[in-house]
């Protein structure tokens, strides 16, 4: 699948450091995070994964199935392959 | 117009008084509906159509419906905008406010906005964008005096509501938030959501989900016999049948007329037998329990739990929904399938629908068959078709080669079912079978019954011996069932149970008549969604399926009897 990654700065003075983000599929149940690379793919936005929300990770499926996270009150259930590849920098304390 | 799962066809149908299929999930409405609302002195005509996400990315068949209907110029908009969900409500509306046209927006779920501590200043809102925007609680008409007033209003001026597109999609999130950061304000409370995970989460979440599913089908089959053995048998067999049976008797003389009455497939017994008695219970029992799944928001999640399972046989979570809608009536379950993001899908799930699942009058009948003879066997048919179902699945995954979509779903808010809409729910549903299936079967007992009088089914009978008794090894009035099957699935069982047949015998109809064609309305529906090749070529595969596999058990079954007796 040609995935294009959408490469907007997040603010004005902070540029894209990618080696020091994780991508959604690495998180464990429970920790936050706020996104800061999403794939370019129409529905995403409107699911709330946007650069800047931010997410705590709920729970993965078995054998391949969706991961599951929580923004703003909904609850969005995201294949693996496309979590792999959005980008996301984890939030301390969690 | 609006996101799915916000409320339109609870607000079309109090604005219209229509009843139409409302549930907690999303892709519910796959199609539009149209009621009379009554404005002033005028009568406009008020259409609801399927939720969509983001006008200019239309998922599939069911959000591609609501553009259409947006690009058809209608006089003005209601956007249903969800108080749960604001952010990605004002984005559609946004969307839909580029249309030029008189925009009216009903800011909907306000009371679980409250229970939230959420409270929206919606007076802002309708300054920013400039259109009326009404706070409302749709399911119990909260706030629809004042949404009349306003829709009035705004149809009448007819004024389109002109609005300077964003240049990116970028800066229209942008805005929103700005707006939205001033419009929200939550007050100091907590909202607990992690109760709810545990459904989700594997563990305990597959187990649970087991636990329900076999809860489900329990409750199905024991309402079902219950409602039959102690409300409906007594009615029918005990006081109905016996006054018509002396009716007849007494008024009628001539035997032809007589036995075209009440004697082998007469239609005033068996004809009101079959569906109200044999059917009915188990459609009661079985929607009472589906409208239950479907209002809590539950169904989505069942469907997340087994999407990594569902992909290994080339389908998505999201297939649950259309294949349990398919235990119930087929044609809403092939309906349903719009819903799934891809047209391969689509025919995979509207094929099993019509091979390998038994829809709920099929159902009713199975048990009414097999039931008193062996609880076993039901199982024994439920299990055959999972089985055909997984190698349906496999088989079209592996012919017609096209990549799985992926999953990207948005589970909706787990609810308390209301009793209310439940039992609107079941009553339409019930109402429904009368009309489509009771009748229909009535009519088709009745032409039964003349034809067999007449002999026509005998001699239609032997004309279909070879395949009957040879291969089937089924005595030859086993023709009537494959005979009435094409007109409703229930009636290739039925007409087996009176009949003196061994065991295997037995389950032999019940395979055939499980892999038999779907009914003719089935086949109109296949032939209205994808196309009258696809409607010829089920039609075939499932009667040739139906007869080979039958086959194959009477054999097998028959050396299974020798081998043990």
């Amino acid at each position: 699948m040609n995935i294009k990654l959408d490469t907007r700065t997040v603010t004005q003075n902070e540029s894209l450091d990618f080696a020091s983000y994780i991508n959604l599929n690495e998180l464990t149940p429970g920790q936050q995070c706020t996104v800061m690379k999403v794939p370019d793919i129409a529905i995403l936005p409107s699911l709330g994964l946007r650069i800047g929300k931010t997410l705590n990770m709920i729970t993965r499926s078995i054998i391949g199935g969706p991961i599951i996270v929580g923004i703003d009150h909904r609850t969005v259930a995201i294949d693996q392959n496309i979590a792999s590849e959005i980008l996301v920098k984890r939030l301390s304390g969690c | 117009m609006g996101l799915p799962n916000v409320g339109k066809s609870v607000v079309f149908s109090k604005l219209t008084g229509m009843d139409v299929m409302v549930s907690n999930y999303a892709g519910t409405t796959v199609e539009f509906a149209e009621g009379k609302l009554k404005l002033g002195d005028e009568q406009f005509i008020l259409k609801d159509v399927p939720g969509v996400y983001n006008i200019e990315a239309a998922r599939d068949e069911a959000e591609k419906v609501a553009v259409r209907m947006l690009q058809s110029k209608p006089s003005a908009v209601i956007c249903v905008l969800d108080a749960t969900n604001l952010e990605s409500s004002l984005h559609l509306l946004t969307q839909v406010l580029e249309y030029d046209l008189p925009v009216l927006a009903v800011l909907n779920k306000q009371d679980l906005a409250q229970k939230r501590n959420t409270d929206i200043n919606h007076d802002y809102l309708q300054s920013v964008f400039q259109i009326p925007i009404i706070p409302t609680v749709a399911t119990t008409g909260e706030g629809f005096q004042a949404l009349l007033k306003k829709l009035f209003d705004v149809v009448t001026a007819g004024k389109p509501r002109r609005h300077v597109p964003d240049k990116q999609d970028y800066d229209r999130w942008q805005n929103i938030e700005n707006i939205i950061a001033k419009a929200v304000r939550m007050r100091p409370g907590t909202d607990s959501g992690q109760k709810q995970d545990i459904l989700i989460k594997p563990w305990p979440g597959i187990p649970i989900a087991i636990a329900l599913m076999a809860v489900m089908f329990a409750t199905v089959i024991g309402l079902g016999m219950g409602l039959r053995q102690f409300v409906l048998l007594p009615f029918f067999r005990d006081l109905l049948f016996p006054q018509l049976e002396n009716l007849v008797n007494a008024f009628i003389e001539q035997p032809l007329l007589r036995n075209i009455l009440i004697g082998e497939y007469g239609f005033l017994i068996k004809g009101i037998e079959w569906p109200f008695s044999l059917v009915l219970p188990y459609v009661i029992s079985f929607y009472m329990v589906l409208s239950i799944l479907e209002d809590s928001g539950y169904l989505p999640r069942l469907g997340i739990l087994l999407d990594g399972v569902f992909a290994k046989i080339g389908l998505n979570g999201s297939c649950v929904i259309p294949l349990l809608l398919g235990y119930g009536c087929g044609i809403p379950a092939i309906m349903a399938t719009r819903t799934l993001p891809s047209r391969k899908l689509r025919i995979i799930i509207a094929q099993m629908v019509c091979f390998a699942v038994p829809c709920v009058s099929q159902t009713g009948a199975f048990i009414s068959l097999l039931a008193e003879r062996s609880i076993a066997a039901v199982i024994g048919i439920f299990l055959v078709s999972l089985a055909a179902m997984v190698l349906i699945g496999l088989v079209l995954d592996k012919v017609l080669k096209r990549p799985l979509p992926h999953t990207l779903v948005e589970l909706p808010q787990l609810l308390w079912p209301k009793p209310r809409t439940l039992f609107k729910k079941v009553l339409m549903r019930v109402r429904r079978f009368i009309v489509d299936g009771a009748v229909p079967m009535i009519i088709a007992v009745f032409f039964a019954s003349l034809l067999y009088e007449l002999g026509i089914l005998k001699a239609a009978g032997e004309f279909l011996s070879p395949v009957i008794s040879g291969w089937l090894n089924m005595p030859s009035e086993a023709a009537v069932p494959l005979i009435l099957g094409i007109v409703r699935r229930e009636l290739t069982v039925l007409p087996l149970i009176d009949m003196d047949l061994t065991s295997v015998q037995f389950f032999t109809g019940a395979i055939v008549a499980l892999f038999y064609v779907p009914c003719i309305a089935m086949i109109a529906s296949l032939a209205k969604e994808f196309s009258i090749k696809v409607a010829a070529a089920t039609l075939f595969a499932t009667t040739f399926a139906a007869l080979f596999l039958g086959g194959i058990v009477a054999r097998v079954g028959h050396y299974l009897v020798m081998l043990f007796s």
